[in-house]
């Protein structure tokens, strides 16, 4: 005889109903459609110059023999940046004991295991040969930073995975107990990830230790899974690179962008699903901003550190690089990086009104358009700059412009975490729903973790 | 239908991602003769090298887009005078640049006056035409002596080939290449080859300070290269002339800098400590999503 499995929840059964009719996951709108739609489309047209890249070789981008990391390396290491965000919300705030997290935190874990693997693929992409990434593997020099990258973004990957599945669990049972006329791989999909959840206290006590433990296991992770990326350039000798700041100031330019994507995705899902300000309220904007301008300015820190220190001193080839950057071919895209992406969102987060949810968003998407071209800032004019001078090589090696292919690739890469996101958001709810209907609970106590 | 649309969709999208292959094999198109097959070149080119080794060398090429390149896995026969298989040295299928290269067995030669000529020929293929190219060489004596005096070294070239009657007569005014064999390639040890005089010799003071292997050994090669009545000459001769490679004995020892096995142990105990501590750490919540399944089957009471 089979047990009947249901998860109980306490308080009175409209706002158990009220919560799980707004948060859980629905079909798509036409909005939805059209979105999935496009992005598909950018996706499968990176995905066809894919192809021909493996068919034809590296040939058909702009990368040669002085810059042999372009925009996929400036890429990655947006996308490595960006997945940091799951730490920041689901770990570090959680551990601060900040309450008010809980509707950010699915969203905040979804961004970062789209973003991871994502970075993942577009180390494989950069390679050309994808076959040959089993040679990283295979052939591993434990004194490369490229191999400490390869296990650290594995071990992130995993824990991104658990953090994001154990919160889930609680949910996943109440789909699967809740939600009736959807397709019976859906509901199948449901039961079997659900593991039998029924609310035992045996399972909420070993679900919240294991949750404690991921929590404080992924700090160390995520500063290593970024510090580590920055030492692929910081362990090489060469000017914008050679620098013993590299690792805060990638780590802390990370959680920046982190909290702009959460930003934006909250406004997004707030806009687009019903009645989700109740859940994704100016409160959180507020508190996002606040956080944002925080590590803006931390950030803003590091970058003078990064800038002025070398700038003070002016020494040959750093000499040549900088002023590239702040006068010349790059100065552009180099100051707009710096006061849009940057100095603007600081200061218009100070006040209160640049808080509110659509200027809030407006803002994180300046920080996170900012922070992808400064990831191309970080990677490019370096490489344009060697120490041994360029001589006797064609004119187009000299400089780096990403073809039309290139950059279809990129923009297909972009567009697949962000189906990734979208999927997850169509079979999964973006907003905690168990945990939600409990702190709505007017008796409600914080579970105690041992 | 639904399905339909759905093969549809793959079928498109599936011509997409391949359409500019198909355009490139749409594209290709071979110059074909009356009979169908297509037509080839072919170039001989006759090598020796220290007037021992006598190597062939066929390029077998056909026209496609206006191009030639070269044909794989083609049959290029070699004889001696003329067409015959009494003649026959060898059969060498070409690899993909289309290049069949023939050693000369020893021996296989017929005896001739002073002059050999030799022919490729691509016969009875089911796709290519008959074709054959010939090649006509003198005999020669192609030899380097090495001297050292008073701490100066040379390189003396001599070359010498037979004339009418057959007596080896110095040959003057040709062009000699001088080499230093190196890992990917040879060394030129000068800008512009050198000239014989009228007793057919090239005399050259050797460098000092090129690199050798650990015992100071090098490889000094010359070469007279595709000269028209004696093809390509090479001789080539080993001497301890370079300067001793000395191996840093540092390479062997624990460094960072080192080959992947001789990591430094510190490193080694540290990264596998962490992988341990963090693996065992997720091994370790993997576990306990199973407990939770595990409590799952379990009755409530």
């Amino acid at each position: 005889m089979k047990t009947k499995k249901s998860v109980t929840l306490a308080g009175d059964a409209d706002r158990v109903e009220t919560i799980s009719r707004d948060l859980m996951p629905k079909p798509f709108g036409w909005s939805g459609k059209i979105w999935v739609g496009v992005l598909s489309i950018i996706f499968l047209l990176g995905l066809f110059f894919y192809v021909q890249q493996v068919w034809y070789g590296l040939g058909i981008t702009a990368m040669r023999d002085y810059s042999t990391w372009g925009i996929y390396i400036s890429n990655f290491v947006f996308f490595v940046a960006i997945s940091l965000v799951g730490s920041l919300i689901s770990a570090i705030l959680k551990l601060s004991g900040a309450k008010w997290r809980t509707p950010l935190t699915r969203i905040s874990e979804m961004i970062a295991v789209a973003s991871i693997i994502f970075a993942a693929i577009v180390i494989i992409v950069d390679m050309g040969r994808p076959d040959r990434f089993l040679n990283v593997i295979l052939h591993a020099r434990i004194q490369s930073p490229i191999t400490w990258d390869v296990i650290v973004i594995t071990t992130y990957l995993v824990i991104s995975l658990l953090l994001f599945y154990l919160p889930l669990i609680p949910d996943l049972a109440f789909m699967r107990d809740r939600m009736k006329g959807i397709p019976a791989w859906q509901q199948k999909m449901y039961k079997i990830l659900a593991l039998g959840w029924k609310s035992d206290p045996g399972q909420e006590k070993i679900l919240r230790r294991s949750e404690q433990i991921l929590a404080i296991l992924i700090i160390p992770v995520a500063f290593g899974i970024h510090t580590v990326t920055s030492w692929l350039f910081a362990t090489t000798l060469r000017p914008g690179w050679d620098s013993s700041n590299f690792g805060p100031y990638f780590v802390s330019g990370a959680f920046m962008v982190g909290a702009g994507g959460v930003i934006a995705a909250m406004y997004i899902f707030r806009t687009h699903y019903t009645n989700w300000e109740k859940y994704l309220t100016d409160k959180h904007f507020d508190y996002m901003g606040r956080l944002l301008v925080l590590l803006s300015l931390v950030y803003l820190y590091f970058n003078i550190n990064e800038y002025f220190v070398p700038a003070y001193k002016m020494k040959g080839q750093e000499a040549e690089h900088l002023n590239a950057l702040f006068f010349g071919n790059y100065a552009p895209l180099f100051w707009s990086v710096q006061i849009f992406g940057m100095v603007l969102p600081i200061v218009l987060l100070l006040f209160p009104k640049g808080r509110k949810p659509l200027p809030i968003f407006l803002i994180s998407i300046l920080v996170i358009v900012g922070a992808w071209f400064k990831r191309f800032l970080i990677v490019i004019p370096t490489l344009s700059h060697p120490y041994i001078p360029m001589d006797r090589v064609p004119e187009s090696w000299q400089h780096y412009i990403p073809t039309f292919k290139e950059w279809s690739i990129t923009a297909g890469t972009l567009a697949g975490a962000l189906l990734i996101v979208t999927l997850m958001a169509r079979l999964l709810p973006a907003i905690p729903v168990v945990e939600t209907i409990e702190e709505a609970d007017p008796n409600h106590k914080a579970p105690e973790t041992d | 239908m639904k399905k339909t649309k759905f093969l549809n969709s793959l079928l498109v999208l599936g011509s997409l991602l391949f359409l500019p292959e198909l355009a490139h094999a749409q594209s290709d198109s071979t110059e074909m003769a009356d009979s169908g097959k297509a037509e080839t070149s072919i170039e001989v080119v006759y090598t020796e090298i220290n007037n021992n080794s006598k190597i062939l060398t066929a390029t077998v090429k056909t026209k496609i887009d206006d191009a030639y390149q070269g044909v794989k896995d083609i049959a290029v026969n070699f004889y001696q005078n003329e067409v015959d298989p009494a003649y026959l040295l060898g059969t060498v299928a070409s690899n993909e640049k289309g290049l069949a290269v023939l050693v000369i067995p020893d021996g296989k030669l017929a005896p001739t006056a002073f002059e050999n000529t030799f022919v490729a020929a691509v016969e009875n293929n089911d796709k290519f035409e008959d074709n054959q190219e010939e090649i006509t060489v003198s005999e020669a004596d192609f030899t380097m002596t090495l001297s050292e005096e008073d701490s100066t070294r040379q390189v003396v070239i001599s070359l010498q080939a037979p004339d009418a009657e057959g007596v080896m007569t110095p040959v003057a005014e040709t062009e000699i290449h001088l080499y230093v064999q190196r890992l990917f390639g040879l060394l030129p040890l000068s800008d512009d080859p050198e000239t014989t005089d009228e007793n057919g010799e090239v005399t050259v003071e050797f460098p000092a300070g090129i690199p050798g292997d650990t015992a100071g050994n090098l490889i000094i090669v010359a070469k007279v290269e595709e000269h028209e009545q004696f093809g390509n000459l090479t001789f080539q001769r080993k001497i301890n002339w370079g300067v001793p490679l000395v191996i840093d004995p540092n390479k062997d020892k624990r460094q960072l800098w080192s080959s992947r096995a001789n990591a430094p142990i510190y490193l080694i105990v540290f990264i596998n400590t962490m992988l341990i501590g963090i693996w065992g750490v997720i091994a370790y919540i993997i576990y306990q999503v199973f407990q939770i399944k595990k409590l799952g089957r379990q009755k409530t009471p």
